[in-house]
C-alpha cells in the first residue's frame, strides 16, 4: 500500500497520543520516552497495539524526540529509533508504520545558536537509521518553519518515503515563532505529501485556522488535536464522543487524514473510525493563489506589490563598496529604508565580480530575514548560487530570473520546482529581446510551459516583458505594455517589470516613469521593480491602488498623503529631519538628542573646515554628554538620543570631505560573545561609538572566537569590544580574549556585561572593564588618542 | 499585566533627572508598541517536596543548594511555573536597537517590565486559588541554587512544546529572553497575608543592585 495513493481518495486514521499514555502507565516526569523503546518495550508495544486494534491505519513509532541532541549519540539515536520502529511494526500488523519526527527542542539561527545545517543533519540522521523499515514520515507539533523545513528537505533528500507534516498554533494562527498558518502552507507545500495542525488546542479552536490552511494549500489535509486543554492535575476535558463529533466538520472541509494529540487514547480513534465509516473524502476547489512569503508575513499577488531594487549595486556605487568591504550596516539602511517607504518584497542581488556571489547572497539572505518580514526576491543568474540562496531561505521566495534559452530553463527551473520558489520569466532569448508583442508572447509561452513541465504552477511564474529605452526605439514601449496585457489574457501568470530603463537619455527621467508606470500598471504589470524611496513612484502606485478600488475608500491614501505638501525623496535621513523651532547651539542641540544639530552642523561647515568641525563642536558636546551621564545628570535613553543626533552631525561632515579623506577616528571590532546571544548591550555600545565617529565592524552575537580573531586581524584593529551576558559564556569570552592576544597582541580588549566586574575582567585577561557605553568610548578615546 | 512608566525608567537607570518631551514620547511609544508585540504565555504544575535529598516528587529532579531549601523550609507541595512574553518582542527589538535605538532600549525595559508583572499575576492568581500562604518565586541563579537546574524547570514543564520557551544547554539560558523560570512554595500551617511576590527586592541579598526598589 502506497500512503500517497491512498491519501488521494480516501480516509485515513492516524493513531492518539502516545507521551500522555506513556505517563498514564508510570512514565517519570521528565523522562525521555523514547528510550523505553529499549528499556521497557511492552509498554510501548501494548499502546500500539490498542491503536493498531482501535481502526489506526498508521502507527507512529514511539521516536518524537529521539534525536542526537536529546540522547546523546548517533549510535544511541539509531538504536532508540531501529527499536521503536520495530516495535510499531510488531503491534502495526498491515497497518503502515511512520518515523514520527518532532522538534529538536533547540533553536535555529538567529532565535537560537543551532545553524541549519546542524538541524539538517540530525534529522537526517533519523531517517537514514530506519528509512528501509517505515513505510513514511509524519513530521510533527512544529513552530519554527526553518526547523521544519530542514526537516522536509532531510526526508526528501535522503529517502523517497511520502511525508505528512504539521505545526502547532496558538488561537491567533501563528506558532511559538510567529510563523502564520499561511505561511507554513505556502512554504511546506512544495516538500509535503499532506500538511496539518496538531496539539496545542482542541478541535473546536483548531477550526478556522484549518480553513485557512486549506485556502492555501491544495495538498491533502490531516489533523491532530489535543482533548482540550489539560488542567495542573494534567487532565483533559474533551471527550472521546465530544471529539469525534467535532471532527465532523474538519471532514466536510475536506480534511481526510484525522488522529489525536495530547490526552487523546485509543477510545478517541475508535470513535474516529466510527465516524468515518462510509464517509467519502470531500472535494475540495483548486485555488489559484500566487502568494510569496517569510515565515511570518505572506503577500498575495492579487494587486499590485511592489519590488524594492536597492540591494543591488549595478549602477551603484554605495553598494558596490558595502558589498566589497562587507558593510551589512548598509545593507541593513536599504533594507528598512525600503520596507518603511512601502516596499512589498526585497530584490536581494549579490553580483560583483570581484566577490564570491554565491557565499555573499546566501550571507545577504540570511541577515535580510533576520531584519524585515518582507518576502525576497533572488536576483542571480548563477543556479549554484541561487540553490544556495533559496535553502537557507526562510518561506517561498521569488527567483529572478530564468530567460527562454534552453541553457537558463534547464539549469534553474529544477531548482525553482525544489525549493518551490515563484520565478521571473524574461521574454528574452538567444537571439534578444523579441521585437513584437506577438514573439514576447511566444517566450513567454515557452517559459509557461517548461516551467509547467517541471511541476512549477503557473502562478508561481511571473513574466517580465522588458523594457527598452524609448527615446531609441519609440514604439517598443507600447509594445511591451500590450504584451504584458495579452499574457494576463492568456495565462494564469504574474507580470513584472522594471519601470526604470524607459526614460533613459531622456531629461526628467522620473515624469517618463512615472507615467509608465502608471500606464504598465493599468495594463496588467502586478509587480514593478522600483525605488520605494523615490516618492513619485510609491505616488504612483498608491494612487492606481486608490484609482482602482483596490484601495478601499481610498482610505490608505488618504491616511498616507493627508498632510501633503510636495514630493521629495524620502530616505531616514530626512524622516529625521524637521525642526523644532527656536535658536539653540550645537551644544545645546546634541545634549538635548535635537534634529536642529544637523543644521546646524551643516551651517558651521560654510565657515569651518571639516575636521575643525569635528574637534571643536562635535567632540566636545559628545564629551560633556558623557560626562552628564556619568554624573547622573541624564540616564542611558538621553545618552543614546545624543549619540544619535551626533551620528547625523557626522554625516553631515562626511559629506564635505573631500574624496579619500576619512574622518573616522578608528576601527573597532564587537561582538557578543560564542553561546551568548543577548545583545543589546552590545548595540548600545555600538550607536554610542559609532556616533562618537569610531567605524564599528559588529560581529553580531553568538560569534565564535575564530571569526572575532580573523576580523581583527584582517582588518589591522586595535581595539576590541566583548561582550557576554551569563556566567556560563563568560568562558567562551575567556576563550576568545586567549586566541585573540596570541594572534593579534596589538590589539586591547574592552568588555562588558551584567556578570562582569574590573577584577573578573583581569583574570579572563582584559585589558580594560567598562561598564557601561560610555565609559567605552572614553576607553576607546584613550586607545586612539595614543 | 502592566507596563507601569516608574518601573520602565527604573530599568533604565533613570534617578530622577529630568524628563524632556522627546523621552516622555518615546516612552509612550514604547508601552504601547510593547503591548502590541507581546504573547504572554505560561505554564505551572504542582508537585509534592520529598527530603534528603530536596526533591521533586515523581521526577528525578533533585533541588541542589541550601538557598532552596531555606526557602522552602516549611513547604510539602511547591508551583513550577514557566512564563514568556514571546519571540514578536525580541524581534521588534532587534530591528529598533538598528533602526531607532532610543526606542530599541526602551521598548526593551518595556518587556522586563511585561514580564515581570506577568509573573506576579500568575503568582496572586495562585495565592488566590491557594488557602495557604505561597512563598515569593525562587528563580534558578538565585543564591546557590544553581543556574543549570533551569533544565529541571524545561524538561518537566515541557516549555519548548507547551510555551515555546527553549533552553540553550550550554549556557542554559532561555529563549525567548523575556522568559522567567521559578518555583513558588506552598506554606504549611500559615494563612495568606499578603502576597510575598511583590517584596522581590526585599527578600534579595544584593543590597547595592542598581535596579533595587
Amino acid at each position: 500500500m502506497d500512503f500517497r495513493n491512498i491519501i488521494k481518495n480516501s480516509i485515513v486514521l492516524l493513531d492518539g497520543a502516545l507521551g500522555t499514555q506513556l505517563q498514564k502507565r508510570g512514565l517519570k516526569g521528565g523522562e525521555l520516552p523514547e528510550k523505553l523503546n529499549v528499556t521497557d518495550p511492552d509498554e510501548v508495544a501494548a499502546i500500539h497495539r490498542e491503536y493498531a486494534e482501535s481502526g489506526s491505519d498508521v502507527i507512529c513509532a514511539n521516536t518524537f524526540g529521539a534525536n542526537r541532541r536529546k540522547l546523546g549519540s548517533s549510535q544511541e539515536v539509531a538504536d532508540v529509533i531501529k527499536a521503536g520502529v520495530k516495535l510499531a511494526r510488531q503491534a502495526a500488523g498491515d497497518k503502515l508504520v511512520a518515523l514520527d519526527i518532532g522538534p529538536i527542542g533547540a533553536l535555529i539561527e538567529p532565535l537560537g545558536t543551532m545553524t541549519f545545517d546542524e538541524a539538517y543533519d540530525l534529522f537526517k540522521e533519523q531517517i537514514e537509521c530506519c528509512k528501509d523499515q517505515v513505510d513514511l514520515v509524519v513530521i510533527e507539533t512544529m513552530s519554527d518553519l526553518y526547523e521544519l523545513k530542514a526537516a522536509l528537505l532531510a526526508v526528501k533528500e535522503n529517502s523517497s518515503l511520502p511525508v505528512i507534516a504539521s505545526m502547532t498554533f496558538d488561537e491567533s494562527g501563528r506558532t511559538f515563532t510567529g510563523c502564520s498558518v499561511e505561511s507554513f502552507a505556502i512554504t511546506a507545500s512544495a516538500f509535503a505529501d499532506a500538511l496539518g495542525i496538531n496539539c496545542s488546542l482542541g478541535p473546536d479552536q483548531i477550526y478556522p485556522i484549518m480553513q485557512r490552511l486549506a485556502d492555501n494549500t491544495d495538498l491533502p489535509l490531516f489533523i491532530q488535536a489535543n482533548a482540550g486543554l489539560p488542567d495542573s492535575e494534567m487532565n483533559y476535558p474533551i471527550s472521546a464522543e465530544e471529539f469525534a463529533a467535532s471532527y465532523e466538520k474538519f471532514i466536510d472541509l475536506g480534511v481526510n487524514i484525522l488522529g489525536g494529540c495530547c490526552g487523546t487514547t485509543p477510545e478517541y480513534v475508535r470513535k474516529l473510525k466510527e465516524l468515518s465509516m462510509g464517509k467519502s473524502v470531500a472535494k475540495r476547489c483548486r485555488r489559484y493563489v500566487s502568494a510569496v512569503c517569510s515565515a511570518t508575513k505572506t503577500v498575495y499577488i492579487d494587486g499590485v506589490k511592489v519590488i524594492g531594487e536597492r540591494i543591488n549595486p549595478t549602477g551603484k556605487k554605495a553598494m558596490k563598496q558595502a558589498l566589497i568591504d562587507r558593510d551589512f550596516n548598509y545593507i541593513a539602511n536599504q533594507t528598512l529604508e525600503q520596507v518603511e517607504a512601502g516596499a512589498d518584497i526585497l530584490d536581494v542581488n549579490a553580483g560583483l565580480p570581484q566577490i564570491d556571489e554565491k557565499q555573499m547572497l546566501t550571507e545577504m539572505v540570511k541577515y535580510i530575514q533576520e531584519l524585515t518580514d518582507a518576502p525576497l526576491q533572488i536576483d542571480c543568474g548563477k543556479p549554484d548560487a541561487i540553490e544556495c540562496a533559496l535553502r537557507y531561505y526562510n518561506g517561498k521566495a521569488i527567483v529572478n530570473s530564468v530567460n527562454a534559452e534552453e541553457r537558463s530553463l534547464e539549469s534553474i527551473l529544477p531548482i525553482v520546482a525544489k525549493y518551490g520558489a515563484s520565478v521571473v520569466g524574461l521574454t528574452i532569448d538567444e537571439n534578444g529581446i523579441p521585437k513584437t508583442v506577438e514573439e514576447r508572447i511566444s517566450l513567454a509561452r515557452k517559459i509557461i510551459e517548461r516551467a509547467k513541465a517541471y511541476g512549477i504552477r503557473e502562478e508561481d511564474v511571473y513574466i517580465d516583458c522588458l523594457t527598452l529605452t524609448v527615446s531609441a526605439e519609440p514604439e517598443q514601449a507600447l509594445y511591451t505594455l500590450k504584451a504584458i496585457s495579452e499574457i494576463k489574457r492568456q495565462y494564469n501568470v504574474k507580470t513584472v517589470l522594471g519601470v526604470s530603463n524607459v526614460s533613459f537619455g531622456l531629461p526628467a527621467r522620473q515624469i517618463v516613469n512615472s507615467a509608465f508606470l502608471t500606464m504598465a500598471m493599468y495594463a496588467g504589470l502586478d509587480m514593478p521593480i522600483l525605488n520605494p524611496n523615490v516618492a513619485e513612484n510609491m505616488q504612483a502606485v498608491d494612487a492606481f491602488r486608490a484609482l482602482t478600488c483596490a484601495d478601499k475608500n481610498c482610505a490608505a491614501f488618504t491616511e498616507k498623503y493627508a498632510g501633503y505638501l510636495g514630493s521629495k525623496v524620502i530616505t531616514a535621513e530626512s524622516v529625521k529631519e524637521g525642526s523644532q523651532g527656536g535658536e539653540k547651539d550645537i551644544f545645546y542641540c546634541i545634549e538635548k538628542g535635537l534634529d536642529q544639530a544637523r543644521e546646524l552642523t551643516a551651517k558651521l561647515l560654510q565657515t569651518h573646515d571639516a575636521m575643525q568641525v569635528i574637534d571643536e563642536y562635535l567632540i566636545p558636546a559628545l564629551n560633556r554628554v558623557g560626562d552628564s551621564y556619568e554624573k547622573g545628570r541624564i540616564f542611558l535613553p538621553q545618552l543614546i538620543a545624543s549619540a544619535e543626533c551626533a551620528k547625523a552631525c557626522f554625516d553631515e561632515v562626511k559629506k564635505r570631505l573631500p574624496l579619500g579623506e576619512n574622518a573616522d577616528k578608528g576601527k573597532i571590532v564587537l561582538a557578543t560573545v560564542k553561546g551568548d546571544v543577548h545583545d543589546i548591550g552590545k548595540n548600545i555600545v555600538k550607536t554610542v561609538l559609532e556616533n562618537y565617529g569610531y567605524k564599528v565592524i559588529d560581529l553580531g552575537k553568538n560569534v565564535a572566537p575564530e571569526t572575532v580573531v580573523k576580523t581583527v586581524k584582517d582588518n589591522g584593529v586595535k581595539l576590541c569590544g566583548l561582550s557576554a551576558l551569563m556566567t556560563t559564556t563568560v568562558e567562551n569570552m575567556k576563550e576568545t580574549i586567549g586566541l585573540l592576544k596570541s594572534a593579534c597582541p596589538d590589539c586591547l580588549v574592552m568588555v562588558g556585561g551584567a556578570v562582569l566586574n574590573e577584577e573578573y575582567a583581569a583574570q579572563i585577561g582584559a585589558d580594560k572593564y567598562c561598564k557601561d557605553a560610555n565609559q567605552s568610548a572614553k576607553y576607546a578615546e584613550s586607545v586612539f588618542s595614543k | 499585566m502592566k507596563i507601569e512608566r516608574s518601573e520602565l525608567l527604573r530599568y533604565l537607570g533613570y534617578k530622577g533627572q529630568r524628563i524632556d518631551g522627546k523621552i516622555e514620547e518615546n516612552i509612550s511609544a514604547a508601552i504601547s508598541l510593547c503591548k502590541s508585540k507581546i504573547t504572554p504565555r505560561h505554564a505551572i504544575r504542582k508537585y509534592a517536596l520529598e527530603r534528603e535529598p530536596l526533591a521533586l516528587k515523581g521526577t528525578d529532579a533533585i533541588l541542589k543548594g541550601k538557598d532552596i531549601s531555606a526557602h522552602l523550609a516549611d513547604c510539602s507541595e511547591v508551583y513550577l511555573m514557566g512564563a514568556t512574553v514571546g519571540f514578536e518582542i525580541e524581534k521588534t527589538i532587534s530591528r529598533l536597537m538598528k533602526e531607532n535605538p532610543l526606542l530599541g532600549v526602551m521598548v526593551d525595559s518595556a518587556s522586563i517590565c511585561a514580564i515581570e508583572s506577568y509573573c506576579d499575576d500568575l503568582c496572586e492568581e495562585l495565592q488566590a486559588e491557594n488557602e495557604k500562604l505561597l512563598t515569593w518565586r525562587f528563580s534558578c541563579g538565585y543564591g546557590d541554587f544553581p543556574l543549570s537546574q533551569q533544565a529541571d524547570f524545561v524538561r518537566l514543564l515541557e516549555l519548548p512544546k507547551k510555551i515555546g520557551v527553549f533552553m540553550n544547554e550550554q549556557s542554559f539560558m532561555l529563549s525567548p529572553q523575556k522568559s522567567v523560570t521559578a518555583i513558588i512554595g506552598i506554606k504549611d500551617n500559615s494563612e495568606v497575608k499578603s502576597n510575598a511576590c511583590k517584596a522581590k527586592c526585599l527578600n534579595c541579598g544584593n543590597a547595592n543592585c542598581t535596579y533595587r526598589k
